[in-house]
């Protein structure tokens, strides 16, 4: 069924739209994380802008992390104060991104700038979940334990001024370094129409060592609020929301999410990591082979914000 | 409404057709053709499943009591314009083993525009004339600027090609060759398809006559492309009341978001 999208201005199959949000909620539920960085770019080659595309995913990330983040409330594993602090940083970073967002679409080089994000994050967050994880199942299939957990040292973290004591994680770090992530993730996040779980999660279990059990619940809180912040500020400046698209890919999504999880619990958590990073990876390489490969097309059509006619 | 936009036109042509005659006056006989049309609809309404439509426009050559009849027959050419928007074409260049978005021309030029004829359009004229009645891919006008907005007339053949060819490949630049039937010796109709992704806005409908090789007369009219329903309301909520539309999306997600929590509750 052909349904025209408002804001796109563009026709598109509705059950196309549907299936795509369903597909890509599946693989969010499978493996915990927005989906955003697999949306945004299928959006972009069913023909709508990128600009509507990215503000549009940030409303549907938006969505489907309220869902994941009740549930972990619910079970109280949400680190609320950690949450705040990546807010603060969260809110500036998405701010800064939408200006950043505008300023690349002016001079012709955003799909470059997204483009190349791509490449570099899930390249290098894709290589290094797969190899974590194959490590870890190999490391299971020879029967050697797993390496006992390390001592909480942070070593700098613990050197920085304003350190923060955060009680739910037991943890007490300096508050520039959680800000920091919160402020680059929003500003990626918002930049690239991604939630960027899959950053988010690997940096606060890696760097800032937050218990395992308190990392997706926290990481959802701050998606939640960094993607209704990011499109409020699509809405209110670029005017790039398209609610009927993001509705459809919520739908879908949620729907599509039920599957995903009841699969991703028979799977073993290392196993759903190396599936994951190959995930990533390969978005990834496709990236980096459309920056490098001859384009069949050298030239391109854009039209500048605000230079039609309305 | 309708019937105010045909009086606009009617009275259009009077001063179109007193001009043309003014203007040729040592030839006045040569000139005694008028062009009238109707298109069959002024306003294209977009809704939720528009899926694209036809214009089909009827018109006749009219002649006045004292001419007398071309041998050669007339030839009739109507387009349908769409407004004028800003449109970027940009061209990439390797850079560093990477693909770059490096020159680019900006163009003002229509963001739709489709021209049917009676005839192959180069057999009607010369370009000298097809060029003088915009008639034809080829003889479009496209003011272009290059970066640093300096406008140049006389555009760079390349981008001017690559610009037409990507609005062709879209669908939004059309030419469609003999479309135009002649249902008598005067009379002539055409059926011109309107695209789903075709801009709003308000279109002109010229029709431009021709005889012998030579631009005889030049009619336009208008037709309106708008959303209609719940298309208009939308686009009119998320541009007139950005920060109300931005509120909503966000209820509508986190609503949506804790519906789907609830409903398929797993814990």
């Amino acid at each position: 069924m052909q349904l025209y999208l408002p804001i796109a201005e563009w026709p598109v199959n509705m059950f196309m739209i549907f299936g795509v949000g369903g597909a890509v909620g599946f693989i969010s539920g499978m493996f915990g994380v927005g989906g955003g960085f697999l949306l945004t770019p299928l959006l972009v080659f069913y023909g709508i802008s990128p600009a509507v595309a990215v503000a549009s995913v940030s409303a549907q990330v938006a969505a489907s992390s309220t869902s994941g983040a009740l549930s972990y409330w619910r079970r109280r594993l949400i680190d609320w104060k950690l949450a705040t602090f990546l807010l603060a940083g969260g809110m500036i970073g998405s701010a800064f991104g939408v200006e950043v967002f505008a300023l690349l679409r002016r001079v012709g080089q955003l799909d470059l700038v997204i483009g190349a994000c791509y490449v570099v994050f899930l390249g290098f967050v894709g290589i290094f979940m797969t190899w974590e994880s194959i490590g870890t199942i190999l490391a299971a299939r020879r029967g050697v334990p797993p390496p006992p957990p390390k001592p909480r040292r942070h070593g700098m973290m613990q050197t920085l001024p304003f350190q923060v004591r955060f009680h739910r994680s037991r943890l007490v770090v300096s508050a520039i370094p959680v800000v920091a992530l919160g402020l680059g993730i929003g500003f990626l996040g918002t930049l690239l129409g991604i939630g960027g779980g899959f950053m988010i999660v690997p940096a606060l279990i890696y760097l800032l060592k937050v218990p395992a059990n308190l990392v997706v619940g926290t990481s959802l809180v701050q998606m939640v609020v960094t993607m209704a912040f990011a499109t409020f500020l699509q809405s209110a400046t670029n005017h790039t929301v398209d609610i009927v698209l993001a509705f459809l890919l919520m739908i879908g999504g949620v729907i599509g999410a039920q599957f995903g999880a009841q699969i991703g619990q028979r799977l073993k958590g290392e196993q759903l990591r190396a599936l994951l990073g190959l995930l990533i990876l390969a978005v990834g390489i496709r990236f980096a082979i459309e920056l490098v490969v001859t384009p069949a097309d050298r030239y391109s059509i854009s039209i500048p914000v605000g230079g039609g006619e309305k | 409404m309708s019937r105010r936009a045909l009086a606009a036109t009617l009275f259009a042509a009077g001063l179109l057709a007193a001009g043309l005659l003014a203007a040729g006056l040592p030839t006045v006989s040569a000139r005694a053709e008028t062009l009238v049309f109707e298109p069959s609809a002024k306003r294209v309404e977009i809704t939720s499943n528009f899926s694209g439509t036809t214009l089909t426009v009827y018109g006749t050559v009219e002649r006045d009591a004292g001419t007398v009849g071309r041998g050669g027959g007339y030839e009739v050419a109507v387009m349908l314009v769409g407004p004028d928007r800003v449109a970027v074409t940009r061209r990439k260049d390797r850079v560093a083993g990477i693909w770059v978005n490096r020159d680019s021309r900006t163009y003002h030029a229509p963001s739709f525009y489709a021209v049917a004829t009676t005839r192959p359009i180069a057999e009607m004229a010369s370009p000298a004339i097809l060029k003088a009645a915009q008639v034809g891919l080829a003889s479009l006008i496209l003011p272009e600027s290059v970066p640093g907005g300096v406008e140049v007339m006389a555009g760079t053949a390349s981008f001017r090609d690559a610009y037409l060819r990507l609005r062709a490949h879209e669908g939004l630049y059309a030419e469609y060759p003999s479309a135009v039937r002649k249902l008598g010796q005067h009379l002539w109709t055409v059926t011109l398809p309107i695209p789903a992704e075709m801009p709003v806005g308000r279109y002109r409908v010229r029709t431009v006559l021709f005889a012998d090789g030579s631009l005889l007369a030049e009619q336009t009219s208008e037709v309106e492309v708008v959303k209609s329903g719940f298309e208009q309301e939308v686009a009119d909520l998320a541009t007139r009341h950005a920060w109300l539309y931005g509120l909503l999306a966000v209820v509508v997600a986190l609503l949506t978001g804790w519906l789907g929590g609830v409903l398929f509750r797993r814990d």
